[in-house]
């Protein structure tokens, strides 16, 4: 189970939290978690699908972990308005060893701006190889909602890349930079 | 390894392009990029029907800003595919397996790496300072209460609720010490976080471990057991034995750490499937002693009040050896003479002692599941006895004998 999943499982983590350390002890929570409910598993998902779901949940923990506790984000609600959980945990870590990590860093930052629920369909899709359906059944939201966050992620990525110096050559519309922190938001029209 | 080619198979799979709420009366795409981005994405992945990949060039080719962000699209996705996924740690499968071998022993989650986590270290330091504070000061009340009320009277009640907070003790205790109980209840509490929390940080870890032994001592001299690690590990260091050792919380379910106090010894009893239950897991932790140290437990008929086991033990593994037993999930007690009226059975022990096997243990090289190998060697003979008939002296290593009982 280990020796499949292994890879995925733990980029999912390492990608979504940003950090080696968290990475590695949330696939491990995963993964024994997973092992003790084997007997829950009913077979309705693809198994991969199931343990997946399993990761994301405990990222998603993880997250709530380290957010700033109230009295530090009163104090940071005043130094930045636009603060997600995203933007504090790109700044909590921001020590991490590229060689390690594997991103560059104009990359990582970018994909830690992302509001969580962008960031997540954006690693399961484009960093690990999921389809959209799957990726869908893993967050468990309508594919439809996984592809428009994608969209909007991407684009979102485009502006935080160009504005850290990073070219892409051909992207000519910068809007859309604001949509993904809040997924209420609509991109402008094209 | 590129995962854009795993990326394109499994979406090839899927098949696309409704354009049903998307056209207008002319059979062209309506809006813009944003009205139909999931039309855009499969577009994008080449999977669209053909009729619904022309209305999408049709468009692109009058609107430059929806092409412009198109294009966007492919160079971001193709920049996110071509990173390469990162290899895990490779303790992690370990790690893993640990978890689930030992599922009594606290995931390492929190303390794995904390030499490499300031920030949230921090954080998750701070939620312990109460319990420090909270240990500190049932500690500093007790000493100033005894200097200040200089009367033997009370100070002798004061150490009495020191012991009660220590152990945890329950009904029995409670009574002999009306005047301090308060005292007795908040160092029970306090001490009880305090155990629970040495694996969380380094700093609250010492100061809890620290507390909780001070009192478990005062404990210790109350009851002629002892139940603290560092005391036991002296003791079987120093002793000429025999040592029993009760392993208790065979059937309980949270971590055992011997630098906390014990957990209550109140015991119900319980009808017949309790019982069962409770004496399948008895034996569950006598195979997992067995499959752990090789030991086999003795006969039915030498048995203390549960599964036992017997060997004369390396004394500079008793620290090993007590981590062991934390690990699955049991506390340790230590007593010098045979459980209450078992001194008959604990006799026929004793006299078969030149068939009891050596125990001792290695360090094993890391990564492994185990920190510690451990061993069986024969039965040492009988003129390497040294003048005390329950230890041996072999290539200089001394052994002791110990007995261990699991009980629930």
């Amino acid at each position: 189970m280990y020796r499949r999943h292994e890879h995925r499982a733990y980029n999912l983590a390492l990608r979504t939290l940003g950090n080696p350390w968290d990475a590695a002890d949330v696939t491990q929570e995963a993964f024994i978690k997973a092992f003790r409910n084997l007997a829950g598993f009913k077979g309705e998902a693809l198994f991969g699908t199931w343990l997946h779901r399993i990761v994301v949940n405990a990222s998603y923990d993880q997250l709530r972990k380290q957010r700033p506790e109230p009295m530090e984000s009163e104090i940071l609600g005043e130094l930045s308005s636009t603060s997600g959980a995203g933007a504090s945990v790109g700044s909590a870590r921001a020590g991490t060893d590229p060689a390690v990590d594997g991103l560059s860093e104009p990359l990582r930052k970018a994909l830690m701006s992302l509001n969580e629920g962008f960031r997540f369909a954006v690693v399961l899709c484009d960093l690990l190889g999921f389809p959209y359906s799957e990726a869908a059944e893993i967050l468990e939201v309508q594919e439809g909602t996984i592809k428009s966050r994608i969209f909007r992620a991407r684009e979102a990525l485009a502006v935080a890349l160009r504005e850290a110096g990073y070219e892409l050559p051909g992207s000519r519309n910068p809007g859309a930079e604001a949509s993904v922190t809040d997924e209420g938001a609509t991109g402008e029209q094209g | 390894m590129s995962n854009s080619d795993d990326t394109q198979n499994m979406r090839e799979s899927m098949g696309r392009g409704d354009l049903e709420g998307h056209i207008d009366d002319w059979g062209n795409l309506e809006g813009h990029v944003d009205d139909w981005s999931d039309i855009a994405l499969d577009y994008i992945d080449g999977v669209l029907l053909p009729e619904t990949s022309l209305a999408v060039e049709e468009h692109l080719k009058a609107c430059p800003s929806c092409a412009g962000r198109l294009k966007t699209q492919r160079e971001v996705e193709d920049l996110l595919q071509e990173v390469e996924f990162v290899e895990p740690p490779s303790d992690l499968s370990d790690r893993i397996r640990e978890g689930i071998l030992f599922p009594t022993r606290p995931l390492p989650v929190l303390s794995g790496h904390a030499a490499h986590r300031s920030l949230s270290w921090g954080r998750r330091l701070r939620p312990w300072i109460p319990v420090t504070v909270a240990v500190a000061a049932v500690l500093i009340g007790v000493v100033a209460i005894g200097l200040i009320r200089n009367q033997p009277g009370y100070f002798s009640a004061v150490a009495t609720s020191t012991t009660a907070a220590a152990t945890r003790f329950s009904a029995e205790d409670k009574g002999s010490a009306p005047s301090a109980s308060g005292i007795g209840a908040l160092g029970a509490t306090s001490t009880t976080a305090a155990g629970s929390v040495t694996s969380a940080g380094p700093t609250p870890t010492t100061v809890a471990s620290a507390s909780s032994v001070t009192m478990v001592t005062a404990s210790t001299l109350a009851r002629g057991s002892v139940h603290d690690k560092a005391a036991i590990v002296s003791t079987l260091q120093s002793t000429n034995g025999p040592a029993y050792l009760a392993l208790s919380g065979a059937a309980g379910a949270g971590p055992v750490d011997n630098n906390a106090p014990p957990p209550p010894t109140t015991s119900t009893s319980t009808g017949t499937p309790s019982d069962q239950a409770a004496s399948q897991q008895l034996e569950d932790k006598a195979a997992l002693i067995t499959g752990l140290t090789s030991l086999e437990p003795l006969p039915g008929a030498l048995s203390l009040g549960g599964p036992t086991f017997a060997a004369f033990l390396r004394q500079k593994d008793a620290g090993a050896l007590i981590d062991l037993l934390n690990s699955m999930g049991m506390s340790v007690t230590l007593e010098l003479t045979p459980p209450d009226g078992m001194g008959d059975t604990a006799a026929q022990i004793l006299d078969r002692r030149p068939e009891l096997p050596n125990l001792a243990s290695e360090l094993t090289p890391q990564p492994a599941l185990n920190r510690n190998t451990w061993t069986t060697s024969a039965p040492a003979p009988v003129e390497q006895s040294s003048g005390a008939a329950t230890t041996l002296t072999d290539d200089r290593e001394k052994y002791v004998l110990v007995v261990l009982v699991v009980t629930p």
